[in-house]
């Protein structure tokens, strides 16, 4: 908050000097629109003709201008405008319409080390601007990203503050096992990690660009076959400062809290479970007991306990400031961004902030030198409570209501032979917390070589630092107990326990470029030689001490030295490459780009570590051809294909091609003291090498009718091979070493992407548009070096990556007829009876069905928890100065399987879900769900398609609502534009399955749900 | 056109936001069903002495639980069942209804006017065993007491010729006017066992007579148990004086032979061989 009034002041200062400064000259205001779609356009040059003052357009496409008293002429350019000049007529608000140039063909896109026109983009790349990114009230880019553009497989598997990132997966899953799908960050022509890319503050995005194909990703080689996400971070541009300051002030809640049954129904239930299993037993509620419950008169004795909402019911804030500049010279320009986030969690011992700060500066130091220095950094501060994240909600989700959490006294209660979640959460239970300053820079010189037009050379050092902190301090936490007479003891203390650690990294990049481009008549080149070189080490060092007699002081030095445990790690990475890249088209009609790159990478064996990935592609833009011209409605069509190859070296584990000891502590005894020892671990694989992807592309992309309509189409294919996979049971029991991983595995990958695009103007104050993107993509083990005794039904090989393998549930037996008649479980001959999950006889020992439900009726049960199709429509209205946007995400083809609490009544003498209401009993035999037990071992409890549920689900994943306050009447107090909105993350979701979002990813329920966010917004730019 | 568009695009979003809002508040709370509610009627079965029906008409139940006021344990039941009741009283039968809602209890007196013994006297152990008048085997091999633990009844003791007052003693069991009798008539002398001085030596007639029960269960080895009032040695026993228990487990009986065996089975154990008069 006093961060907040700061910022206040100071721009509140800004404001009066601005209007000081002005009142000598003509202001003028306006603001610049697309003339076809009404969209306001930011970042558009207005110049005084006869003069060097410059300046740009904000967000709202507002800009404001000082014309010396005999000057009155306007020059407007935006790229891929018709440039507009205007003279002021004295009014001090100017409309700016710019008409599109034949088509918006002409925009740069960010490619790998470079840019392209889009109109000659052979690959196939999607974009999301800036606009789109802020609009999502998120602390993590990662979410900003998702149901935006096609191709782009996003899942959101917690909301927990600092943590929750979404996984990516560009087109989908093409490896297996330990190798990972996670895409390349590449933030202006460097490679970082991921939280480099997602914990960036939207503000200091100029777009971030996604690079599906070889053909672009075919310049990062072994780094790219997972796909690149290219961030552009804002520049400076010449011009007046221009100044924008954005606050956000947010809610967030759980997007669906679970539908547990209170004290009675358990009650009731419990006892009919218990009877299910034994018929003769007495009902462990008796009717006094569960009235008790039930009427609520002594909740500290019979307690109605709603542990998720105690835990999770609650709503947390998250606050965003951003504060940037933006201006310079011709010669020097400056863009600065500093950023805050205030991430609070659902309970206060969690929380995360994050400081970004961003310097880019470009520098002319000579006609044909530029120099461009980048400094950003990032402070990120997470607390959360020394219990992990999966304990406290194993327990949440577990415990039943009829344990009390909190007794009317206040005092923590110990609810029987449960931890107590509110204990983990509560601030005296101690906390674990984490800091990661991380300082990122980036230099680059460019020269342009004066003798030969069109070529220049390039130099970039990027030199990156990061430390770590985590310091964990766990107390006990007193639970109390309610005796018969009314009063309260506390259960056994426990001693505390701390651990420290310490982390650094640090990496160097340097890269060389030879850039080459020119023009012959029609005939357009350019080139891209680039040489790469990478070192990367990190070092950490951890301590711990436990059983603290005092916890006075949270230092290591006052904890006993017994059972202490310290840890050192340290290792390095290298990687040199060389790439070469050509563009050559021909009237913008015929286009084609080779590339090669060459990798070194150190986690191969030296005669195995160098590797060439080559990718051509060609386009044809058809609309361009004379027989083409004619057809009116027809603005732009073009054809375009690529293949390639690219590599993922990023392997589970490094150095595969040496024999591998391991450390054995204190386990060999030598003259009675035990010393540390190396026991072999797998024997060493010299040829291991990295994997290889495959991929083709062909693609059309056109648009009709003036922006009415614009449609992206692309299929795709990909095959990855040398995935990293055992041979199991190849060599006797008697072998005795481990085998090595081998490259053997091979996944086909395919699938299509479709973009439809609607851009309308319907009157001056009124447009709309409305942009829906689908991609499907399927993913089919080919090669996976199975034993050739895995039966036919249990083979991952023809299947899809990371799917589900069970019992194929048919139904429930409805009654003691159907049971008799039915194969039964062999396994639970004896406890098996009609209300029971029945299940499909597919196989036997002799590969038939033999009547009985075993193993061998094991069979695959679907694709898994990624879905094969996911969409995005995005649309939006503009009226005046209002706007509405919107955003609806969905993912369909899409499985998850829920075990455990998630799923079973009584797990663990767990809780129980409301769908459990529709339990099996004789006098139900329709229902929904088996009968109950309390038994978790049992025969419904074996993993099923009964527990595989489809997530598929369709979410209002974002609005934004927003009112733009004229010009004219800002002017006033200096400010060029001011916007106020409201806007909403995850706001709907709709969903067949249960308890869980559909977006979790733990089998048991064990996570940190996702949010939906209220938010509220203000920007102001001057 | 234009407006409609604006309304609908307004309506909508606006709705969807109140949707959102009002549904992150609401919490269903679902339906578990109506409770049994119990209730039963108890007839006799004039074929079968001290037999009633117990015949349920509670509403709403699928799952029923008898408790007979016998003294037995609650157990699982049908909706129409039956209770037997060997010995006269005033008995409280219990009916417990479970549905989907809950259970529910109901309780009915029930009054038994006459002991019935129908089910040891139809007892084919107890027949043989009333048949016969009974004495120890008298071949010296036939070992007729032996002396050891339920897994090895000849541990301690692997039996020998009898004392000749031994071999006189007979034992007749009967059933007559609703009373069970035990006879025992040492023909003059008893043989003392380790418990009666002076000990192992044939010394005064000991004869009895004493009620007994049955019951044609046995814990441990055997068909059935006799249980003799108290435990009341050297004046009440069956084979030797210095026996362990009143509990006497039939072994095997035939019309000609019966072994019967004395204590329980965790303790020490006295195994008699008697053969018919």
């Amino acid at each position: 908050m006093k961060l907040h009034l700061k910022i206040w002041l100071v721009i509140l200062g800004m404001a009066f000097c601005g209007t000081g400064v002005m009142a000598q000259a003509t202001t003028v205001t306006g603001t610049i629109t697309n003339k076809t779609t009404g969209a306001p356009l930011e970042g558009a040059t207005v110049s005084v003709v006869g003069t060097k003052i410059i300046t740009t357009s904000n967000s709202a496409g507002a800009f404001t201008v000082q014309l010396p008293a005999n000057r009155r002429k306007i020059k407007v350019t935006y790229i891929g405008m018709n440039d507009l000049e205007l003279t002021s007529d004295g009014s001090s608000q100017l409309i700016v319409e710019l008409a599109p140039r034949e088509s918006t063909m002409d925009e740069v896109v960010v490619v790998g080390y470079g840019t392209q026109k889009k109109s000659n983009v052979t690959g196939s790349i999607s974009t999301v601007k800036t606009k789109e990114l802020v609009q999502s009230p998120v602390g993590d880019l990662s979410n900003a990203l998702t149901g935006r553009v096609s191709g782009v497989i996003t899942k959101q598997t917690t909301g927990e503050p600092g943590r929750d990132g979404a996984q990516i997966f560009i087109r989908g899953n093409a490896t297996f096992g330990a190798g990972t799908m996670e895409p390349l960050f590449v933030v202006d022509g460097i490679v970082r990690q991921y939280r480099d890319f997602s914990q960036l503050d939207a503000n200091e995005i100029e777009s971030v660009n996604v690079l599906k194909d070889a053909s672009s990703a075919a310049i990062f080689g072994v780094k790219g076959a997972n796909g690149v996400i290219l961030v552009t971070t804002k520049r400076g541009k010449a011009g007046k400062l221009s100044a924008s300051y954005s606050f956000n002030y947010g809610v967030n809640k759980v997007t669906r809290l679970p539908d547990n049954l209170g004290s009675y129904e358990y009650g009731v239930l419990y006892n009919e479970a218990k009877l299910n299993d034994n018929p003769n037993a007495t009902p462990e509620f008796t009717n006094d007991r569960l009235e008790l419950f039930k009427n609520g008169t002594d909740r500290d004795r019979y307690p109605n306990t709603d542990w998720m909402d105690l835990v999770l019911g609650g709503s947390a804030t998250r606050m965003q400031h951003n504060l940037s500049f933006n201006g310079g010279s011709e010669k020097v320009k400056y863009f600065t961004s500093l950023g805050y986030l205030d991430d609070k969690g659902l309970y206060s011992s969690l929380g995360y902030k994050r400081y970004n700060i961003r310097t880019n500066l470009d520098i002319q130091l000579t006609n044909s030198t530029k120099f461009s220095a980048d400094i950003s950094g990032r402070l990120e501060n997470r607390d959360a409570p020394p219990t992990g994240t999966s304990t406290i909600f194993e327990h949440t989700m577990r415990n039943p209501p009829t344990q009390p959490a909190i007794f009317s006294n206040g005092l923590l209660a110990a609810p029987g032979v449960y931890p107590n979640p509110l204990a983990f959460i509560n601030e005296n239970n101690g906390y674990d917390r984490n800091s990661d300053n991380t300082i990122l820079t980036n230099f680059q010189i460019t020269q342009d070589i004066p003798w030969v037009k069109g070529l220049s050379v390039k130099g970039v050092l990027a030199f990156d630092r990061n430390f770590s902190y985590n310091k964990r301090w766990t107390k006990w936490v007193p639970l109390y107990v309610k005796n018969a007479d009314g009063t309260f003891s506390a259960n056994a203390p426990v001693l505390s326990s701390l651990s420290k650690s310490f982390g650094e990294g640090k990496s160097l990049e340097l890269q060389g470029h030879i850039n080459y481009d020119q023009r012959f008549g029609k005939h357009n080149v350019s080139a891209l030689v680039l040489f790469l070189q990478k070192e990367s080490s990190n070092s950490g060092l951890y301590a711990a001490r436990n059983s603290f007699t005092s916890s006075a002081l949270e230092i290591l030095n006052f904890g006993p030295a017994l059972n202490e445990t310290l840890n050192d790690n340290e290792d390095k990475y290298g990687l040199r490459s060389a790439a070469a890249r050509v563009n050559y088209d021909f009237a913008g009609k015929y286009l084609f780009q080779v590339s090669l790159r060459r990798d070194q990478s150190e986690n191969f064996a030296p005669d195995k570590r160098t590797g060439y990935f080559p990718a051509i592609s060609v386009g044809w833009v058809a609309s361009k051809e004379s027989f083409f011209q004619e057809i009116t409605a027809l603005d732009y069509l073009k054809f375009k294909g690529s293949t390639g190859q690219l590599g993922s070296d990023r392997i589970p584990s490094r150095f595969g091609y040496y024999n591998r000891y391991n450390l054995v502590s204190n386990n060999y005894p030598f003259g009675g003291t035990l010393v540390n020892g190396l026991a072999p671990g797998a024997i060493a694989n010299p040829s291991l090498t990295w994997e290889t992807a495959t991929k083709t592309d062909i693609g059309v992309e056109a648009r009709l009718w003036k922006g009415l309509l614009g449609i992206d189409f692309i299929y795709f294919k990909e095959r990855r091979e040398d995935i990293l996979a055992t041979k199991s049971l190849s060599v006797p029991f008697t072998f005795g070493g481990t085998l090595p991983s081998e490259n053997l595995g091979i996944v086909d990958n395919k699938g299509f992407e479709l973009t439809l695009n609607h851009d309308n103007r319907i009157s001056r104050n009124l447009s709309y548009y409305v942009k829906s993107n689908l991609t499907f993509a399927r993913n089919k083990i080919i090669e996976a070096a199975e034993a050739a005794n895995v039966p036919d039904n249990r083979k991952i090989t023809g299947r899809s990556n990371n799917g589900y393998y069970g019992y194929q549930a048919i139904g429930i037996f409805k009654d003691m007829n159907d049971y008799i008649n039915s194969p039964k479980t062999s396994a639970f001959s004896n406890s098996t009876g009609p209300g029971d999950i029945k299940y499909a006889d597919i196989s036997g020992p002799n590969g038939k069905p033999d009547g009985v439900i075993d193993p061998y009726d094991i069979t695959y049960l679907g694709g898994g928890p990624l879905p094969e199709v996911s969409y995005g429509i995005t649309g939006g209205v503009i009226y005046k100065n209002f706007e509405l946007n919107f955003l609806w995400q969905g993912a369909t083809k899409v499985q998850q399987l829920l075990i455990q609490n998630a799923a079973w009544a009584f797990y663990n003498s767990g809780r129980v879900t409301a769908e459990w209401l529709n339990r099996w009993t004789p006098d139900n035999p329709d229902a929904a769900l088996p009968r109950l037990s309390l038994q978790s071992d049992r025969n419904n409890n074996l993993i099923s398609s009964y527990w595989v549920k489809d997530a598929s689900f369709l979410r209002l994943k974002n609005v934004e609502f927003a009112y733009t306050v004229k010009p004219a009447l800002l002017t006033k107090v200096g400010a060029s534009s001011l916007r106020f909105y409201a806007n909403g993350q995850n706001l709907l979701t709709f969903t067949d399955i249960k308890n869980v979002d559909p977006e979790n990813n733990n089998a048991s329920g064990w996570y940190y749900p996702q949010q939906v966010t209220f938010n509220f917004g203000v920007n102001v730019q001057f | 056109m234009k407006f409609n568009l604006r309304l609908f695009s307004l309506a909508i979003t606006t709705g969807c936001m109140l949707t959102a809002i009002t549904q992150g508040c609401k919490k269903t709370t679902g339906e578990l069903g109506t409770p049994a509610t119990a209730s039963f009627t108890v007839s006799p079965i004039t074929s079968k002495p001290n037999t009633f029906l117990l015949n349920s008409n509670s509403t709403n139940a699928f799952r029923y639980q008898w408790n007979l006021g016998d003294g037995s344990v609650t157990r699982a039941g049908n909706a129409t069942d039956t209770a037997y009741f060997p010995k006269k009283g005033t008995y409280l039968v219990k009916l417990y209804a479970y549905g989907r809602g809950g259970y529910t209890v109901d309780s009915q007196t029930v009054v038994v006017a006459t002991d019935d013994f129908s089910s040891i006297t139809n007892n084919p152990t107890f027949q043989l065993l009333t048949a016969k008048t009974w004495k120890l085997d008298p071949v010296p091999t036939a070992r007729a007491v032996i002396v050891g633990t339920e897994g090895n009844p000849g541990e301690y003791y692997q039996g020998g010729p009898l004392a000749d007052c031994q071999i006189t003693d007979t034992y007749k069991f009967s059933f007559s006017s609703n009373i069970f009798t035990l006879a025992y008539n040492a023909n003059g002398s008893t043989f003392n066992g380790g418990n009666v001085q002076p000990n192992y030596s044939c010394v005064a007639d000991k004869s009895y007579s004493t009620p007994f029960t049955f019951s044609p269960t046995a814990d441990g080895v055997g068909i059935a148990t006799i249980t003799l009032p108290g435990f009341m040695p050297p004046t009440r026993f069956i084979g030797t004086t210095d026996i362990t228990s009143n509990n006497y487990r039939i072994i095997s009986i035939n019309a000609t032979s019966m072994v019967l065996r004395a204590g329980k089975k965790n303790e020490t154990v006295f195994q008699f061989k008697f053969i018919a008069q």
